[in-house]
């Protein structure tokens, strides 16, 4: 039996939204279309998917505490064995598709995927895909936390159910959906018809085009006046120069030890003295992974950070990095 | 001691049981056929095949009966020359089967409960009270109707005919494994978080050892349960749990020996340490002579399945490729 190299690392999704944005749709889809790839979907114990395929396993979103103290390190207990039994599968598949309930926080699942070292070695996050149904979130992005907080963590977000309101109505969601996540890529959808290969995004979640395509996202917003100052939202720094990278070290874990429970993400690109490579750095509350981003090239040598969260005080942190940067 | 036989499953190999006079072996794949291949005959081995996404360990029961936890969600009992009895779980598949001491009762686990049946097959109990679900539980060698299971909120204690658990140990983490020792005194958890929960039933006293690289994902007693080995790293940890306070206090016997992380370790009847890797390597700590390990084999891929035959005298290996290996003294 010829096994996958350990380098071949399976990517997971991970789909959220509220019941009834379209997730059904969208997994019957992946699960019937021929797309040709291999998915293990791990859906919710309120899945409806109705396909008896051999791929489709349930789960029942549980959370374990890790008792590191911080009250905010949780895992995917319920994903820890599902994923342990899929590892030992790793070539019967091409990517696993993880769907969460709206009412759960996809922190934890991430998380899971960080703290494990049997989870990095076989696994990685490709990204969080939020699907939203846009009628139902015009109607309560003000007072729900928990869509605020899907709407944070993805990666990328679809906006399903175009057709039920007007383009007014869209521009003002995406509008509203910005001021909370700066980065990710945001997609219009019909009964999600989107191409399955933009929802998994096979090619990664590159961290590069997030940020590049969306600079000037970074810069303070203008509120509009007819919605309340959002607590959750990005903060975006952008610095040429190069960092050190004990103090950039010393710095974020200062940060995501005091405000870890309020940060959902943080993401950057830096250049470190001494490293010819770009330093990539992804983090989900206080865990943090890093990742070598290949040689700069003729790019200019910058630092690029986002930090998606709630009361974010963007001028400490912009001074906080400022503080890192090699004189 | 000598390669007997080797052979290839259909898939990583997830567990051996031994039957009770070493003479014959259940191969279970991660999924797949499971075999019973039979030392005393030289018929080909029988074959139980796997449902759904994964097969749980098939065990014997105390007549020699083959009781599979299948990944259909049901438990498959064959005794001889029938069909198997089949005995409906839930959706997801059964991770394993384990029969009591003195055999009168089996129990799997299914989300957050334990269920218990007598050896006919029927459920006598239902543990519903997990606070998740249950990540791994073990019987009471020492005492036959006592069973622990353990998740996030630490390990629970239950006695068959008792409603309320005998005792709950919880720690605010979550453990993946336990096990118990053979003289009762001791049930120990491998940790979510790299770590060793340990609780002793002479002082009703829990203890917690820190200071492993990864999760400790293999622990196992020596008969006499003066010794317990834990896997959790490159470095065997060995602690001794005698006198009145046990470990605490004390400083373990480190083994070197693997290259990467050691995945199994296993105790025989006579006290032979054997350990296996991810570096594929299998290695022997024989203690009345010293702690430096004899390199048993070299398996070139990563081993996930060591079990002494009850006499002592087979060692049975399996590994990620699917491969087993059977040696004899």
């Amino acid at each position: 039996m010829s096994k996958l190299q350990s380098s071949d690392k399976i990517p997971v999704t991970i789909l959220t939204g509220f019941l009834g944005a379209g997730k059904t749709t969208l997994l019957n889809r992946i699960l019937t279309e021929e797309h040709g790839l291999r998915i293990a979907v791990i859906e919710n114990e309120f899945g409806e998917i109705g396909i008896d395929h051999d791929l489709v396993i349930n789960a029942d979103e549980e959370i374990f505490e890790m008792n590191n103290g911080c009250v905010c390190c949780t895992v995917r207990g319920d994903l820890i064995r599902i994923l342990g039994k899929l590892r030992q599968r790793r070539d019967k598949f091409d990517h696993i598709l993880i769907e969460t309930t709206g009412l759960a926080d996809p922190g934890p699942v991430i998380q899971t995927f960080f703290m494990d070292d049997d989870m990095k070695e076989c696994f990685f996050v490709n990204g969080v895909v939020t699907l939203v149904d846009t009628k139902h979130a015009l109607l309560h992005i003000d007072d729900c936390d928990e869509i605020t907080a899907q709407i944070a963590f993805a990666d990328r977000i679809i906006l399903n159910k175009c057709d039920l309101v007007s383009t007014n109505e869209i521009d003002s969601l995406e509008a509203q959906v910005r001021s909370i996540n700066a980065l990710a890529i945001i997609l219009r959808a019909v009964n999600t018809e989107i191409p399955i290969a933009d929802v998994l995004a096979i090619g990664g979640f590159n961290l590069d085009h997030a940020m590049e395509v969306s600079p000037h996202f970074l810069e303070p917003k203008h509120h509009h006046h007819h919605h309340h100052d959002k607590t959750v939202t990005s903060v975006g720094i952008d610095e040429i120069g190069e960092c050190d990278f004990q103090k950039l070290q010393q710095w974020l874990v200062a940060v995501t030890q005091k405000q870890g429970a309020d940060i959902f993400r943080l993401k950057g690109v830096f250049a470190t003295q001494g490293n010819e490579n770009r330093l990539i750095l992804q983090g989900v509350h206080m865990l943090i992974d890093a990742a070598n981003g290949g040689a700069w090239g003729s790019r200019p040598r910058k630092n690029t950070l986002v930090f998606i969260g709630k009361n974010l005080d963007r001028q400490a942190l912009i001074a906080g990095f400022r503080k890192c940067l090699v004189p | 001691m000598k390669l007997l036989t080797t052979g290839l499953l259909d898939d990583w190999v997830e567990a051996f049981a031994w039957r009770k006079d070493s003479q014959a072996l259940l191969l279970t794949p991660t999924q797949g056929n499971t075999l019973e291949y039979s030392l005393s005959s030289s018929t080909l081995p029988r074959t139980f095949p796997g449902y759904g996404m994964n097969n749980g360990a098939a065990v014997y029961g105390p007549n020699d009966e083959i009781c599979q936890p299948c990944g259909d969600g049901a438990i498959r009992i064959f005794r001889s020359e029938q069909d198997p009895q089949k005995i409906a779980i839930g959706r997801e598949w059964i991770s394993a089967v384990r029969w009591s001491p003195n055999g009168r009762h089996f129990a799997t686990t299914y989300r957050k409960s334990i269920l218990i049946f007598d050896a006919k097959g029927n459920q006598v109990e239902e543990f519903a009270e997990h606070k998740s679900s249950i990540c791994d539980f073990c019987w009471n060698p020492h005492s036959p109707y006592q069973i622990v299971a353990v998740g996030d909120g630490g390990a629970k204690m239950w006695r068959i005919g008792k409603k309320a658990p005998l005792g709950h140990f919880d720690w605010g983490g979550a453990s993946i494994f336990v096990t118990w020792s053979p003289d009762g005194r001791w049930v120990v958890t491998g940790d979510l978080t790299p770590s060793v929960h340990l609780y002793d039933f002479t002082r009703n006293y829990p203890l917690h050892i820190q200071g492993y690289e990864t999760k400790v994902r293999s622990l196992s007693f020596d008969s006499t349960s003066e010794k317990l080995a834990t896997a959790g790293g490159v470095t065997v940890i060995v602690w001794d749990c005698t006198g009145k306070e046990g470990p605490e206090g004390s400083v373990p016997l480190q083994l070197e020996g693997h290259t990467k992380n050691c995945t199994v370790v296993r105790f025989s009847p006579s006290g032979v340490l054997a350990t296996g890797g991810q570096d594929g390597r299998v290695l022997l700590f024989e203690f009345e002579t010293s702690t430096s390990p004899k390199l048993f084999e070299n398996c070139h891929s990563a081993v996930t399945c060591i079990e002494w035959s009850p006499d002592g005298k087979k060692l049975a290996v399996g590994t990620e490729d699917g491969k087993y290996r059977i040696y004899e003294k």
